[in-house]
């Protein structure tokens, strides 16, 4: 996974806000995504194409449309990953608890 | 090629200034007639302007509407306000956003001979400092580049 762009793209308030909003309303399409935000529709295309480059988005097309949905495989792959750290950092726990077990039964 | 550059002034303009290889004239005309206006003005890259309306008389409305291959569109209307031909256009603009449409830009373009082409200068005042950000955010500054690029070609052909 390429972590740089992955959490660059999420480094701006107003694509946090639209990943978060995709997650909630599942597939929409630009316009609607323009709405909230009071921001101008060239910007939330600019901004969904960052999302679409970092892998956050993916679009298909119906017709003319082409709505955006959450790519779900971007979430897993940060799950993944701070399930990752998490183990790390319980099995630095578990060393210290022996550590600290091993101290108290040298006293 | 010459750039376009696009700078913050005070708390609320924008100064966007660009050298075209043509007369002041050719320029000044590429902005008040319609047809010509929709051979040039079809930035950002990707985007076409399907809608282009332009009423090139003091209190004259205009629009243009821009779409790209996605379904989306967006759309910038106004007023103009005062002609100096070929040396002046004052109009106000903002971007149609329904409920949320800004309040009006005020927008004095200067074109001025320059060694043989002209040399514009464009001074876009906003509402409030928010309104000017809000517009940089948009991309505006790569559109407009990109729609220069496209006069600079039409006009010195």
């Amino acid at each position: 996974m390429q972590f740089d762009s992955t959490f660059a793209a999420l480094a701006d308030p107003t694509r946090l806000q639209i990943v978060a909003r995709l997650a909630e309303t599942g597939e929409v399409d630009a316009t609607e995504l323009a709405r909230p935000f009071a921001i101008s529709q060239p910007a939330v295309s600019r901004h969904i194409k960052v999302l679409e480059q970092a892998g956050w988005v993916t679009r298909r097309r119906v017709g003319t449309r082409r709505p955006v949905r959450l790519n779900p495989q971007k979430v897993d792959e940060i799950h993944i990953w701070t399930g990752r750290l998490r183990a790390a950092l319980a099995a630095n726990y578990a060393r210290l608890d022996a550590l600290l077990d091993s101290e108290e039964n040298d006293q | 090629m010459t750039k376009m550059l696009m700078e913050r002034v005070g708390d609320t303009d924008l100064r966007v200034t660009r050298r075209f290889n043509a007369p002041p004239q050719a320029v000044y005309d590429a902005h008040v007639q319609e047809e010509k206006v929709k051979q040039w003005m079809l930035g950002p890259e990707g985007w076409t302007m399907p809608h282009c309306q332009v009423d090139a008389r003091p209190g004259g409305a205009f629009s243009y509407t821009w779409a790209n291959e996605d379904g989306e569109s967006f759309t910038i209307r106004g007023t103009f306000l005062d002609f100096d031909p070929p040396h002046r256009i004052v109009h106000e603009e903002t971007m149609e956003m329904g409920d949320q449409t800004p309040p009006m830009s005020r927008v004095t373009t200067d074109f001025a001979a320059d060694a043989g082409g002209t040399l514009m200068t464009m001074v876009i005042s906003y509402d409030s400092p928010e309104a000017r950000e809000a517009a940089v955010a948009s991309g505006m500054e790569e559109g407009m580049a990109f729609s220069y690029d496209n006069l600079d070609r039409l006009v010195s052909g």
